[in-house]
């Protein structure tokens, strides 16, 4: 069954729609929980409540990208659950993502200047917008999906080495576009 | 800016990005070992190669050759030359040493050798392996002699990695190793001896915890031919910016001793006793084509003050088809194609 046919089921209300759309995307999605918390139980729960809330979405909405959709879904429930759980062991591929970009952020003054998440958001579009398909594939795969190495070498046909030293090009990139647009000073 | 602001942000990027980092998709499922490239037919590309004749079609076999090719198309979107191809099958050898613990063979099968680096393809079969899944090794101990960096404080390093699943159920792995000495590079023609042993095989799920598959030890011993040694060519001194990550900002060095590869780039620079952040580098092919390179290793001098660098690239490259190196965005053109 197509993406299509499966949010014809969420429009039709049918419990099928559920059941299809786990069948067909349910590892992706577990895979995006799993990566942010680490924990096998608290992934499945994420993803089952991300489920509930596609089908609270589904209709009014008609997602271009119904995995797009539920994905987006399931990493902001487990970002809150990440958050709710202070005694979490920060361990997973997304702590250590979340780390390595930390020194690339960091302003180099002690002056700290507050930039609306929204406002963030669209200054970081238009940095990806500057670099290549594969390069913003790499970014995304390992910032928003928070996938390893080796899962994004996979992906795009380089070696782990290769995605690692992308990857140290593209958050120092970053650094200066964010400089230039004085969001870090 | 912390953390929590850029995670609040990536919440609120475009779907746009998501979908396209979910669409794209230019995986290793192209890579379908090919039939082994007989002596007699490298011989004939080698020395139409030598003598700069016509097209001779090259197969590759499900070796370290089979493995580059695949590496080839999917950077270049091109299919490999036959002078490219031949440059890869001068460098390459067959190993095909094998050892089985419980059901698992492992053959390391085949290598290619620079004049500081070397990549060894190994084949771990026998269990039923999941494409969706990683291996790895618990534990790798290589040691080569004669031992380059024996007598100094230069640095060796060697990295392995789980490529692929072939279509015979064969886990591949690639091993490589490269060095830099304290007392600057030598070549070196003489047998390279290399003893590798293996730990307990590990499978990583995608999402999941690691678990022993095959319990046991692999210990292999094998020579490396040297005596091919890869093409060089001297490169002028160039000044080029690096990151001085510490203190977010570039710093102007001068580049020395800047040797080009077929296997990687060689250079020096002053460095004043700090250490910079790696930089990015590439080699740019007559079609346009950017190559870059795969990591690499860096040690000071005797002097202490000097670094030396030796950078790989991420599969042999024809000398030939190189106009120009890439040092983040400083380009250095190939000295005859100046002009």
């Amino acid at each position: 069954m197509n993406d299509e046919q499966i949010i014809e089921l969420f429009f039709a209300r049918s419990e099928l729609a559920i059941r299809e759309l786990d069948a067909k995307h349910g590892k992706a999605c577990y895979q995006v929980s799993y990566n942010i918390l680490n924990n096998t139980q608290d992934a499945e729960e994420c993803v089952n409540d991300g489920y509930l809330g596609t089908w609270n979405e589904i209709p009014p909405q008609r997602p271009k990208s119904l995995l797009a959709f539920v994905c987006a879904i399931i990493r902001n429930l487990s970002l809150m659950r990440r958050r709710e759980n202070t005694a979490m062991k920060r361990n997973s591929t997304y702590d250590i993502a979340l780390s390595e970009i930390e020194n690339s952020i960091a302003a180099s003054t002690s002056i700290e200047k507050e930039i609306e998440a929204k406002r963030l958001a669209q200054i970081i579009e238009s940095f990806l917008d500057t670099l290549t398909e594969e390069n913003r594939v790499i970014f995304m795969r390992r910032y928003w999906f928070s996938d390893t190495y080796g899962e994004i070498a996979k992906r795009v046909g380089l070696t782990e080495k290769n995605v690692s030293v992308r990857l140290t090009r593209i958050r120092k990139d970053m650094r200066k576009y964010l400089e230039k647009q004085e969001v870090l000073v | 800016m912390t953390t929590k602001a850029f995670e609040n942000a990536m919440c609120e990027i475009s779907e746009k990005y998501v979908i396209e980092a979910i669409n794209y998709s230019k995986t290793a499922s192209s890579f379908r070992p090919k039939r082994r490239l007989s002596i007699v037919l490298i011989a004939a590309i080698l020395s139409l190669f030598l003598l700069g004749a016509g097209v001779v079609a090259a197969i590759f076999g499900d070796s370290i050759q089979s493995w580059f090719g695949h590496l080839w198309e999917e950077i270049t979107g091109q299919e490999m030359s036959n002078e490219q191809a031949a440059l890869i099958d001068h460098l390459s050898q067959e190993i095909g040493v094998s050892q089985t613990v419980g059901e698992t063979t492992v053959t390391v099968d085949s290598a290619t050798v620079g004049d500081d680096c070397f990549f060894i393809l190994l084949r771990v079969k026998g269990l039923e392996l999941s494409t969706r899944d990683s291996y790895r090794f618990d534990e790798i101990d290589l040691s080569v002699f004669p031992d380059p960096v024996g007598q100094d404080e230069g640095l060796e390093h060697f990295g392995f990695q789980h490529l692929w699943i072939d279509g015979d159920g064969a886990a591949l792995f690639m091993l490589d190793h490269g060095y830099v000495s304290e007392a600057g590079f030598a070549w070196n023609d003489q047998p390279l001896d290399v003893e590798l042993t293996l730990k307990d095989l590990i499978q990583s799920p995608a999402a999941g915890d690691d678990t022993i598959l095959q319990k046991g030890e692999w210990t292999f011993s094998f020579v490396l031919d040297r005596s091919e040694r890869p093409h060089c060519i001297d490169l002028p001194d160039t000044y080029v910016n690096v990151y001085d990550s510490k203190n977010s900002q570039d710093v102007e060095v001068l580049l020395t001793n800047i040797v080009l590869t077929n296997t990687g780039l060689r250079f020096q620079y002053n460095a004043d006793g700090r250490t910079y952040s790696a930089p990015l580098l590439s080699v740019i092919l007559r079609s346009g084509i950017e190559v870059f390179d795969d990591g690499g290793t860096g040690a000071p001098l005797e002097d202490g003050e000097t670094m030396s660098y030796s950078y790989r690239w991420m599969f042999p490259i024809d000398l030939d088809d190189v106009v120009s190196i890439r040092f983040d965005n400083v380009e250095i053109p190939i000295p005859d194609k100046i002009g």
